[in-house]
């Protein structure tokens, strides 16, 4: 097509602006909103694994166990073998810092070590006597963001520990003792929040003698990382594992995982809303510009290039909708960095601060796919404008009658679609995302909307009075609906489209809102629950603190639960052992099997969580092998729990088999059942002063459930805001299709007023078919959208996050919500039609074009 | 410049209608023919035959050395664009253009140069007394303007056939005399044959040879129009 024809089509862009602009805008919104989740994961994942690299220097392979940690003496034994150049041993926690309120990860090194395999993490010394400061056992080094991160607070109850930590003194919690360690420097090479002591220190403090959760290894000159990790592996004790720095890495990335492509699917679904937009207008403009697209036929444009002409309109508004929206998505993403964190609120990527970087080929990407969301949504009119048989449509008196206004009857395609689409919930994840999930939304969004001419047709037949109505207003809306049910597709598609996203999404979200309630409930049924530090390291009970707040006046029973993490392979995610009465304790929330110890002698029970039982397969009844205190041990699956807490999985066992095979006997939590007549309050008041006020974590289970709610509300707070946009954008759908139609329908208006219709009436008609139109396509939405609901809930949560939900349907919400969006519609519609009303009537009925 | 031999149209239906069989004309270069007949005597349908819009059930049609029967809807239209010039009774000119740019159409179809597209479009709507308002908007002008418009369009690139659709239906006696004169004195000047189909005894009796149009083909009234 040459330079001059082009302009002929995008000329008559700039002559509907308002039709542009509004579509331009929605793909905009839906490239911005993909743009800007890909940004922000990206950049927090960047972030975290050059905080990775950074941490693990010139190390070639690390040496990982449980965070409760594994004998030094692998140190020693891996440090002699040839294949090791350099091995550097580190004991990681994470300490409870009581006057500030936080908690920071404490890592002890061998100073003599790290300077050889990771140099980033070497401390500085500042101040007098700096030369022997970092082999001091009181001596703490703090990194840069974690001293700011430690001082930006503004709580009074922490402004003690402010003023401290300024003047050099920082307090740890060990156990339920606290220790003053001095600020003896920097750590200059670490971009992370984290503090770095002598590691003989650290394990004497945190009572970890002889314990190490990691040693970082340089391999000598000529060995692979292959070749050492089978040379060594056989020496590692069970539950201690062998990988490449960058596993961690990889780690981070499968686990915000299936988050972030869930949420990549909700803006490919706001983008999808966006096609269905260039559809619509492309659609009525192709109806419209019928008469100059057979003149341009009749002097010689041949098919093909009226096909592409408009493909080319498509195309440049899809085009720069995405150029804006990718501007827009970095503004988003930008945004998002400085209100809730590059996680999303879901918090994956604590303590890591990213940055947002350009990238040209993943912008350029984006902007492509605009210009490919306008290329579809013009790819069907532009067909039908190519088709149009010219000697007909330049004939006077020939009106719009567009092809796909016409609307065939697809129900046998939506049937069709319905049935793929159930088929493909029963696939298997690929690589732990929902795939056949995701396409069955799409083929149950394309169902419904194929489905919609012939929805309106039933509809229109059961509301059939409206045809024989007195008000000649109601006569005129269904008579034109009636017979032109293309309209109410054209129309009814983008608001099909948001109406069945934001459903299925209230609808996903309230079930498992409902779910995680009830779950709440019955995970919390003690009146009290003390915790010695909300990080599993360096804060616990010991038995002699268990008897004590049992001996505390008002406690009748307690419960304890001693927690750890562990993985069961170096390509496995980190699991959550919890060890805590079971038979005989509070309720586990089971879904399969039962609380009863199974009859098996010499195999102790465990209780799964979901996620364990989908990602191991096993069910009650199978076998589990757990590593604990550096051997494997059996165990049998007597039944499957909901959780909702941990994604990666948790297995929970009989505190007293925990006890037996390996000897720990400390606690993390106590859960306090009160004794009749003693307030809970008072009980918490004397816990208090018994162990002093910093030491403990008490809460009710009314705080722990209102502090876990918010949480929830704050992870799907992003999801409401894609909601927003899809549904703005089906309501711009209505906008921009009752615009383009009313231009269409001067002539009719026009006839009308010469009838005798006042302008109002005319006002009354475009409404109430607006209202027609969204009522079916707000109809059609909540019918697709409680089969999207089914098909997250049941197929694409279960698979991507394993969590199971019963449904809740909130029918208030939905209700008001369809209300308010079929009477924003008609007024929509009649303020689209006020323009093309104003025009004079005589006027109206001589205009040809 | 045109000749058609023996053409045959027949509409689908139940029963299918005959609309004309065995139809022949021949129309030389400057020559003007008109075509008259009642509603719906397939008038316009044969206007729309002569310029492979509708497909024929028979016969033969020739512009100039090309034979337009038989050949593929991509050929047709490259030769429409070549070979043709429209004028139809409801003008239609696009709203989104300006005038210099509704003229320049067929040429800009003809990968002419913008700026050579441009200069003959302007002398063109000279020639139609539209010179000065080259640059104005269709909505600006009135329906006698408007069809000037479109046979300026239609001329631009100096068709071998000018094919005319009721041309002064929209107009009032006055203008339409206007309009048709100029339309004949321009088709004649460019060389172009021009069939021009009209209800108007008006518009006949300026053309060269008057037809009447009937199921068994045209019949010369050349006499009595």
């Amino acid at each position: 097509m040459n330079s001059s024809l082009a302009r002929v089509f995008l000329s008559s862009l700039l002559q509907r602006r308002l039709a542009t602009a509004l579509s331009l805008l929605a793909i905009a919104l839906g490239v911005a909103l993909g743009l800007a989740v890909q940004l922000i994961h990206g950049a927090a994942l960047d972030e975290f694994g050059r905080g990775v690299r950074l941490l693990a220097g010139e190390a070639d392979l690390q040496v990982i166990g449980p965070n409760d940690g594994f004998d030094e003496a692998l140190y020693f034994s891996l440090a002699q073998r040839a294949e090791v150049a350099e091995a550097s041993p580190l004991l990681e926690l994470d300490a409870r810092l009581p006057e500030l309120g936080a908690n920071l990860r404490i890592i002890g090194v061998d100073l003599f070590r790290v300077v050889r395999v990771q140099p980033m993490l070497v401390p500085v010394a500042t101040g007098e006597g700096a030369r022997m400061a970092a082999l001091q056992a009181d001596s703490v080094f703090l990194s840069d963001p974690a001293r700011e991160a430690l001082l930006a607070g503004e709580d009074a109850d922490t402004a003690p520990g402010r003023a401290a930590l300024s003047t050099g003194r920082l307090v740890v919690q060990s156990g339920l003792d606290l220790h003053v360690l001095q600020l003896a420097g920097k750590v200059p090479g670490a971009g992370q929040r984290l503090a770095v002591m002598d590691i003989a220190a650290a394990q004497q403090l945190f009572e970890r003698l002889g314990r190490l959760t990691r040693i970082d290894l340089r391999l000598a000159a000529g060995v692979s990382a292959r070749s050492a990790m089978d040379g060594l592996s056989p020496l590692l004790p069970a539950g201690v594992v062998l990988r490449v720095p960058e596993g961690a890495e990889a780690e981070a990335g499968a686990l915000s995982r299936a988050y972030r492509v869930n949420m990549t699917m909700l803006a490919a679904i706001a983008l999808l809303t966006g096609g269905f937009l260039v559809f619509s207008t492309q659609l009525l403009s192709v109806a419209r510009r019928r008469r100059e697209f057979a003149l341009m036929r009749a002097l010689g444009l041949t098919r093909g290039e009226l096909m592409r002409g408009l493909l080319f309109e498509g195309g440049a508004v899809g085009l720069i909708g995405g150029v804006v929206g990718v501007a827009l998505g970095h503004a988003l993403a930008g945004l998002a960095f400085r209100l809730v964190g590059g996680d999303l609120g879901a918090g994956f990527f604590q303590g890591v601060q990213p940055a947002l970087h350009f990238d040209p080929v993943l912008a350029g990407g984006y902007a492509l796919l605009g210009g490919f969301a306008g290329l579809v949504g013009t790819w069907l009119p532009a067909r039908e404008a190519a088709r149009v048989a010219p000697a007909r449509a330049l004939r006077a008196g020939d009106s719009e009658r567009g092809g796909l206004l016409r609307a065939r009857s697809r129900t046998v395609g939506a049937l069709l679609a319905l049935v793929l689409a159930a088929a493909l919930c029963l696939l298997p994840p690929v690589a732990g995302i929902a795939l056949g999930g995701y396409l069955a939304v799409a083929l149950i969004l394309a169902a419904a909307v194929m489905a919609l001419p012939d929805l309106s047709r039933t509809t229109l037949a059961i509301v059939g009075p409206g045809g024989r109505a007195r008000s000649v207003v109601v006569r005129l809306a269904h008579a034109r609906l009636a017979a032109a049910p293309g309209q109410a597709v054209v129309a009814g598609a983008g608001v099909l489209a948001s109406v069945a996203l934001a459903s299925a999404m209230a609808i996903m979200v309230s079930s498992f809102r409902v779910s995680v309630d009830d779950w709440l409930a019955q995970v919390l049924p003690a009146d009290l629950y003390v915790r010695a530090s909300s990080s599993s390291a360096s804060g616990y009970l010991d038995p002699a603190a268990v008897e004590r707040i049992r001996a505390v006046r008002g406690v009748a029973s307690i419960d304890v639960v001693r927690a750890i993490k562990l993985r069961l392979g170096p390509e496995q995610p980190v699991l959550t052992l919890l060890a805590r009465p079971v038979e005989g304790g509070w309720g586990l929330p089971l879904v399969a099997g039962s609380q009863q110890r199974p009859a098996l002698p010499g195999t102790p029970p465990a209780w799964i969580s979901e996620a364990v039982a989908d990602l191991q397969g096993i069910g009650p009844g199978g076998t589990l092998e757990l590593p604990l205190a550096g051997q494997s041990r059996r165990f049998v699956v007597a039944g499957v729990w909901r959780d909702y807490a941990r994604q990666h999985g948790a297995v929970v066992i009989e505190r007293e088999d925990y006890v037996a095979l390996s000897g720990d006997e400390r606690v993390n939590d106590v859960a306090i059942r009160l004794a009749p007549g003693h307030a809970s309050d008072e009980v918490a008041d004397a816990l208090r002063k018994a162990f002093g006020a910093q030491r403990l974590e008490i809460a009710q289970p009314g705080e722990i459930r209102a502090i876990s709610l918010e949480i929830f509300d704050r992870t799907f707070l992003i999801t409401y805001l894609m909601e927003a946009v899809a549904v703005a954008i089906g309501l711009f759908g209505v906008a921009t299709t009752f615009a383009a139609l009313a231009t269409t329908r001067k002539g009719e208006f026009g006839m009308l007023r010469h009838l005798g219709l006042t302008r109002s009436d005319i006002g009354r008609v475009l409404a109430l078919e607006g209202a027609l139109t969204a009522g079916l396509g707000v109809l059609a939405g909540l019918l697709a959208g409680g089969a999207i609901a089914w098909v997250l809930i049941e197929v694409i949560n279960r698979q991507s996050f394993h969590w199971s939900m019963d449904l809740s349907v909130p029918v208030l919400a939905l209700g008001v919500f369809s209300a308010a969006l079929i009477g924003l519609a008609a007024m929509m519609a009649r303020l689209a039609g006020a323009r093309a009303m104003r025009r004079s009537a005589v006027l109206a009925v001589k205009e040809d074009w | 410049m045109l000749r058609v031999d023996a053409l045959c149209k027949i509409l689908p239906g139940t029963p299918p209608r005959t609309l004309f069989r065995d139809l022949s004309l021949q129309v030389a270069a400057g020559e003007c023919v008109a075509i008259m007949g009642e509603s719906g005597s397939g008038k316009s349908t044969l206007l729309n035959c002569v310029a492979g819009l509708e497909p024929v059930d028979g016969g033969r049609i020739r512009v100039a050395d090309d034979d337009i029967t038989g050949v593929d809807d991509d050929s047709l239209s490259q030769l429409r664009r070549r070979r043709f010039g429209f004028v139809f009774q409801a003008f239609h000119v696009l709203p989104h253009l300006s005038l210099r740019q509704n003229v320049a159409l067929p040429l800009w179809l003809l990968d002419f140069e913008p700026r050579e597209a441009d200069e003959r479009a302007e002398a063109m709507l000279e020639r139609v007394g539209l010179g000065e308002r080259a640059g104005d908007a269709p909505h600006t002008l009135s329906g006698g303007e408007l069809q000037r418009v479109a046979i300026a369009r239609a001329l631009v690139h100096r068709p071998a056939l000018l094919l005319a659709d009721e041309p002064t239906g929209n107009l009032d006696p006055g203008r339409a005399t206007a309009v048709l004169d100029l339309l004949l004195e321009q088709g004649r000047e460019a060389g172009a044959a021009s069939v021009l189909v009209t209800h108007s005894q008006v518009a006949a009796r300026r053309a060269d040879r008057v037809f009447e149009l009937g199921t068994e083909g045209l019949i010369d009234i050349s006499g009595r129009a």
